[in-house]
């Protein structure tokens, strides 16, 4: 949490206003039902996937009561007490729109028929005229397992398009390569409940205690065992505050920082040699890679002061065990693969991977964040973590579904790579599913220039989003508490949802949508499912012998054991809450270290933009915020983003608390009020990204993408703040950071000479920032040419 | 679900007990005081008892007590430190020639909006405000009638061949006919009343049946008890009509004894219970005075500068509000003094307390993990 | 202290500012959409530093809130409960808002009621535990009795409040250090202004950059 409420409406007398926790929609407010039942499920909301009991009377959602369940205890954060007012919302979209007048017409009331034929009429169309890959599935992590296979199959049989993926591609796919292609398997590999077990906590670019509150309980309770905390984090969160160590790391520098770490604690002789002989690949070049990062040559680039990296490296370098976290700090950039390495390094190098407590943990952010990329609705997967370009996968996967292989499609675009296929006319159709790019995506004019090429954009959603306003036909979708299914959560652990209430007016569980246009689509034998289980059953083969392999997981066992960590391979196997207890998931059973160049984020500091803008969470919010803005309580908290500055910055600009500014990017520029605080770097301003249109954070993010999973570089990018009244020239006057700038360059020049083969810096400044990455060195996008092949850590990252 | 409460007695019992001891002698002579005056006046306006209905005797002795136990218990509650000081206070503005001319058209409008009409339950809701209001005017329209019939105030002669003359104390007031609507409604007034307390209840005891919020925290002895006597009540009375107009009164005196020993009850659990707020809540209208006054900065010549919060800013009710409250928190041997240049506590406002004591802790642990 | 006199236990140093608590205290049936229980930034000049704020069921001087009610709207039940104002009573004059020492009574102005914490008695009543303890994802808010916190938890769990020359002894328990008998407010403050002053406590991170 970092702003208090009265900063968005300081005149407000809150010792009396009772309205201050939020405006209640109508029939909240009457307690005049006792429920009937308790139903059993889980929260909609984050990775974490609490468990709570959903109060229903007269088949409605009167409320929630918690569930002792064995990884929330019954705890709930704000977003999980609310969430049951989504059903019956009255925003809620109860029948499908279609825009009749086309792009320039309104959303108007059709039927299913109506809606759906329109659809599939088009999509044949377009498909017989520009190709089966010229329409596109852009789908969702915030819904269950089996919504997510029906959506990949849905793509690969009934519309036979390679392009099929998902906003998970923008959530942690770097932590799901990065594991990959270090252990083999894409998971955490410990159940959070471990984490009291552990003697140090290393938190990486996580602000846990905004984005996944409940798991707070089990660092806590670490701490109340002694263990030692280490945030590293450019602002002081609520979890940085009381940690024993705080780096406040610039944003996108973090390789340096773990490299700096590393080195120390190889100095200081607190590797564990054995462990790394006995059970690990490529030590030797990770010693060598990270020789150069001294803690002053770190302290260079990252800004955090050396003797601060040599104290945690010995806080966390001499626990045992210990526990390295991170999150999407440092995997929202265009080396994001790398620095989830750099992390695994240093748990591998203390020999902790495979004991209780200890190790690497990443924590997952989408609701179904894990389940929804094992389940093949990622553009190079296929169920149970599968390759589509592996024969034998692709093989089984087509025999199970029935067609013949040579029909299935390869890999298709990424969806940060998706959005330029569209603008580009290569994609005519869109359907999303669950995702709301209008907020989500960088540098949304783009996106937004790029949704208004399709025809039609299709979108499936229960509100209508900042995506669904742009949309030729709206599909109303269900919430999750009216439909059943499984979730994974980020511990891996799958758990199951079940169905409170019946969807309201007409709208339909996805699933349900996509089987419907599969029959219309002429494929409706392969999609022949009653129920939500025909589906989950049929998931459960499809993953059978795969690396995320859910085959031994029933529901009825779900209920039995509280939630089944996969790999689950037989019926009578109780699940895998630890992983690599024993050994890892590559062939030879080891993990496999990879050394780790310093490079800097795509764009840094310049001449015009002096600063570095990171973006993030609040607490009240999640995601593109289209749920949680439109519940009261939520919305009261956090109305509208904010600019946190640091008081020196503040002087420097002459800006007050709670002032209107203007902060820009090379991209754009957006007015929120100022929020002057001293728990931010100073060189360094941050703004939360929930909300669309004028006041969506990523109006101003950089669109650059790591080179291997495309993930967008969210976390760092130049920017400059100015005064309303001021011409934009006047506040841009060099600023120390400049030159601290200039320094940070040269050093990072230096220490990527010395790092055996890495390329020469090649910087540019064009636009007023430095460009890291110019048209020479920027990550080739989709489509490829003909013949070639990706980049060999691509290729290492998927098939391990 | 019942549970058993109890309002704060004085905490220092021993420094307490002489002022304790002499305001509960002076509640007992006024308490006497009152029974004896009411007697008096029903020996005045019944004649003599002459006009003394004695099949009505329960009612008049039950309402001797209950005047007397009320004055007893009034006497004690405006004896309290903080009633007295408003008591005091609302009777001063409401005497001041100065306040009156000032504020003509206050009084009335706190009766309507605070007794009459009762605007602020409507916040509360408005079903509960349909439900109050029923309930409330059939009680003070029950009252109105049953007290001076049981009295010996009221009486009725009849003028032959078809007329009656009314009496009210002993003096004749005015005669109607037998056969008028002003017959009707004055035979029936308790028959309206009845019907009333019946809808304001109905609507009561549902909601404590079905309201998941009320249906724990409700007692049976405070908010129970009460509305079933109330429906006792109503239903008995409407059922002596009944039995004169459909059974020729071959039921009257087993209902009509009940219907005495239920409204005896009622009268007696006055003082004790739920319905004391009746005799309370117009000391509201003396709050609405009090704090009125008090916040016309202009009429007392104050500083503009004064009742605001020290840490903020934000208004206080208003400084004679403040310094009163810590007059009374005084008498009650409570002393908020910060100490220093922090003055006392009540200067700051609610939130700015809490800031003060999240500061405070926060001196005490900074950024330390406990 | 009796053992099984079970209370909430308020750690503000585990403390997100969540808001949770706040969440859940106005899903409570017998004030839906009205949250009872606040969450305050301590000085957002300085930190993140949050607390959360309960109503404390003051014991000794017992609730100065009722005892300064002129209705005697304010009722305690036998087991040390300080409950909201009894609205039937209420007569909307504030005094209580203004001497509860903690800050904790809310007035409606429109309703003409005060509305306070009342420790979730249609909860505690069936046995489950106030529903902002129950929901708070750090502990910082917690329920249980004395020794079972004393058993399962780090820290001297303190009901003794100091406003200058009086104190308060509540039941409802501050989580402090274990060498600390009583948050004393007044010399707790003069001394931070005293380390500000002498520039012995910094008011933001030393950047070495």
């Amino acid at each position: 949490m970092s702003v208090n409420k009265d900063f968005f409406d300081p005149q407000r007398d809150f010792n009396y206003d009772f309205e201050s926790a939020g405006h209640p929609a109508p029939g909240w407010t009457d307690a005049n039902r006792v429920p009937d039942t308790l139903v059993p499920t889980h929260c909609c909301f984050c990775g974490v996937q609490c468990g709570m009991y959903l109060k229903v009377a007269d088949g409605k959602v009167i409320g929630v009561e918690a569930r002792d369940f064995p990884h929330n205890r019954g705890k709930l954060c704000p977003k999980g007490v609310v969430a049951y007012q989504q059903a019956g919302h009255p925003d809620r979209l109860l029948y499908p729109l279609i825009r009749r007048g086309g792009k320039g017409g309104t959303l108007e009331r059709a039927s299913w028929d109506e809606a759906l034929d329109y659809v599939v009429s088009r999509w044949q169309r377009i498909q017989a005229e520009h190709g089966k890959d010229a329409v596109a599935i852009y789908s969702g992590s915030s819904m269950t397992n089996e919504k997510c296979y029906v959506m990949g199959k849905f793509a690969r049989v009934a519309l036979a398009t390679r392009h099929i993926d998902y906003n998970g591609r923008l959530c942690m796919s770097s932590a799901a390569a990065g594991y990959a292609r270090a252990f083999g398997i894409d998971r955490a590999p410990l159940p959070m409940t471990d984490i009291p077990l552990t003697n140090a906590m290393l938190v990486v670019g996580s602000n846990v205690a905004e984005c996944f509150p409940v798991m707070m309980q089990w660092i806590w309770q670490a701490r109340d065992r002694g263990a030692a905390l280490i945030v590293v984090d450019p602002r002081e969160t609520p979890l940085a505050r009381t940690a024993d160590l705080w780096l406040p790391v610039k944003p996108g520098t973090d390789p340096a920082l773990l490299n700096a770490l590393l080195r120390q604690i190889i100095t200081d002789g607190l590797v564990d040699e054995a462990y790394l002989k006995a059970r690990t690949n490529g030590w030797d070049e990770v010693r060598a890679a990270v020789a150069p990062f001294t803690p002053e040559a770190a302290e260079r680039l990252c800004g955090v002061p050396a003797e601060r990296i040599v104290a945690a490296a010995r806080l966390y370098g001499r626990a045992d065990p210990s526990l390295v976290m991170h999150a999407r700090g440092i995997e929202h950039s265009t080396h994001g693969v790398n620095n989830v390495l750099a992390c695994i390094n240093l748990a591998l190098a203390r020999g902790q991977l495979g004991k209780p407590g200890g190790g690497a943990m990443m924590i997952t952010g989408q609701g179904n964040g894990q389940g929804g990329r094992e389940v093949g609705q990622k553009a190079n997967q296929l169920p149970g973590y599968r390759h589509i370009d592996v024969p034998e996968d692709r093989q089984y996967i087509a025999d199970l579904w029935g067609i013949p292989v040579a029909e299935l499609p390869w890999e298709g675009a990424a969806a940060t790579e998706m959005v330029h296929l569209m603008a580009e006319g290569a994609i005519k159709s869109c359907m999303v599913v669950c995702s709301n790019l209008m907020v989500s995506l960088p540098d949304n004019a783009v996106v937004q220039r790029a949704l208004r090429q399709l025809d039609p954009l299709v979108v499936v959603d229960f509100f209508l989003s900042e995506t669904a306003e742009l949309a030729d036909v709206v599909l109303p979708g269900t919430v999750w508490c009216e439909d059943e299914g499984t979730t994974t959560n980020l511990e891996g652990r799958v758990i199951k949802t079940n169905q409170a209430v019946a969807p309201p007016g007409e709208a339909k569980p996805d699933w349900q949508i996509a089987v419907e246009l599969a029959e219309r689509l002429g494929r409706g034998k392969f999609f022949p499912y009653r129920d939500v289980r025909a589906i989950w059953d049929e998931l459960r083969l499809a993953s059978k012998g795969g690396v995320s392999d859910y085959y031994g997981i029933t529901w009825e066992k779900i209920d039995e054991q509280s939630g089944v960590f996969w790999p689950c391979p037989t019926l009578d196997s109780p699940g895998t809450p630890r992983l690599f207890t024993e050994r890892f998931a590559h062939p030879d059973g080891r993990a496999k270290m990879f050394p780790i160049p310093y490079a800097p984020p795509a764009e840094e500091p310049g001449e015009s933009f002096p600063l570095r803008l990171t973006t993030g969470r609040v607490v009240y919010h999640y995601l593109s915020g289209n749920q949680t803005r439109r519940l009261g309580f939520l919305l009261a908290q956090a109305p509208e983003p904010w600019v946190e500055i640091h008081p020196r910055l503040a002087d420097q600009l002459g800006i007050a608390n709670d002032e209107i500014v203007r902060v820009a990017t090379p991209r754009g520029a957006m007015e929120v009020k100022a929020l002057i605080a001293p728990t931010i770097r100073p060189d360094t301003i941050f703004i939360p990204y929930h909300w669309g249109h004028r006041l969506a954070a990523n109006q101003l993010t950089n669109p650059a993408v790591e080179p291997t999973v495309k993930i967008p570089e969210y976390k760092a990018c130049a920017a400059r703040v100015e005064k309303l009244a001021a011409t934009p020239a006047a506040t841009t006057a060099a600023t120390p950071f400049v030159v601290e700038t200039a320094e940070t360059a040269r050093a990072a020049a230096a220490v990527s000479a010395a790092t055996a083969g890495a390329d020469a810096a090649t910087t540019a400044i064009t636009s007023g920032a430095t460009e890291n990455f110019t048209p020479a060195n920027a990550p080739k996008m989709f489509p490829y040419a003909v013949g070639e092949t990706k980049a060999p850590p691509e290729k290492a990252g998927k098939t391990f | 679900m019942q549970r058993t409460v109890r309002a704060p007695e004085a905490t220092q019992a021993g420094q307490r007990a002489t002022p304790a001891r002499r305001a509960e002698l002076s509640a007992r002579i006024i308490a006497t005081l009152a029974a004896l005056g009411l007697i008096v006046l029903i020996a005045i306006g019944s004649r003599g008892l002459r006009d003394f209905d004695s099949a009505l005797i329960g009612y008049a002795v039950a309402t001797v007590f209950t005047v007397a136990a009320l004055a007893y218990r009034y006497t004690l509650w405006i004896g309290r430190p903080p009633t007295w000081r408003y008591f005091k206070a609302g009777w001063v503005n409401f005497l001041s020639v100065k306040n009156f001319l000032r504020y003509t058209l206050l009084i009335p409008k706190a009766w309507w909006t605070d007794i009459l009409a009762q605007t602020f339950i409507l916040k509360r809701g408005a079903l509960r405000w349909i439900m109050h209001m029923c309930i409330f005017w059939g009680v003070i329209l029950s009252l109105a009638v049953t007290l001076p019939l049981t009295f010996g105030w009221i009486r009725f002669t009849l003028i032959p061949p078809d007329g009656y003359q009314a009496w009210f104390f002993g003096f004749p007031i005015f005669t109607f006919p037998i056969a008028a609507g002003t017959g009707f409604a004055i035979f029936h007034a308790l028959d309206f009343s009845a019907v009333l307390l019946i809808v304001g209840l109905t609507i009561a005891l549902w909601r404590r049946l079905v309201n998941a919020g009320l249906l724990v925290i409700q007692r049976f002895g405070f908010d129970l008890m009460p509305l079933v006597l109330l429906v006792a009540i109503a239903v008995t009375g409407l059922a002596l009509t009944a039995d004169s107009a459909w059974f020729a009164g071959r039921f009257y005196w087993f209902i009509s004894l009940t219907h005495q020993a239920v409204v005896v009850l009622w009268l007696i659990s006055i003082p004790f219970g739920k319905f004391f707020h009746i005799i309370q809540r117009p000391a509201s209208i003396g709050v609405t005075l009090y704090q009125t006054v008090n916040q016309d900065i202009e009429h007392y010549g104050a500083q503009p500068q004064t009742g605001r919060c020290k840490r903020c800013g934000q208004q206080l009710p208003s400084e004679q509000f403040v310094t009163d409250l810590k007059a009374t928190l005084n008498d009650l041997g409570q002393h908020y003094d910060l100490g220093g240049d922090h003055g006392a506590l009540q200067d700051y406002c609610p939130t700015c307390k809490r800031v003060l004591r999240g500061q405070a802790y926060y001196g005490l642990m900074g950024k330390r993990f406990l | 202290m009796a053992a099984a006199v079970k209370t909430l236990f308020v750690d503000p140093s585990r403390c997100i500012g969540c808001r949770s608590c706040e969440a859940a205290c106005r899903e409570c049936d017998s004030h839906k959409g009205e949250s009872m229980v606040m969450v305050d930034f301590m000085d957002r000049d300085l930190s993140v530093a949050t607390q959360p704020t309960v109503c404390m069921h003051c014991q000794d001087p017992v609730a100065p809130c009722a005892q300064v009610c002129p209705v005697l709207a304010i009722l305690i039940t036998p087991d040390g409960v300080v409950q909201m104002a009894e609205p039937s009573r209420c007569i909307g004059c504030r005094n209580c808002v203004y001497a509860c020492p903690f800050g904790v009574p809310k007035f409606d102005t429109q309703a003409r009621l005060m509305k306070k914490c009342n420790l979730c008695y249609d909860r505690t009543s069936q046995g489950v535990q106030p529903y902002c303890s129950q929901v708070c994802p750090t502990h910082a808010l917690w329920y249980g009795d004395y020794e079972e916190f004393a058993n399962s938890r780090v820290g001297h769990p303190a009901n003794l409040t100091a406003f200058g020359e009086q104190s308060v002894r509540t039941r409802v328990y501050f989580v402090l250090p274990d060498e600390t008998q009583k948050l004393d407010i007044s010399a707790l403050l003069d001394e931070a202004s005293a380390q500000q002053r002498a520039g012995a406590r910094p008011r933001e991170e030393a950047w070495v950059l």
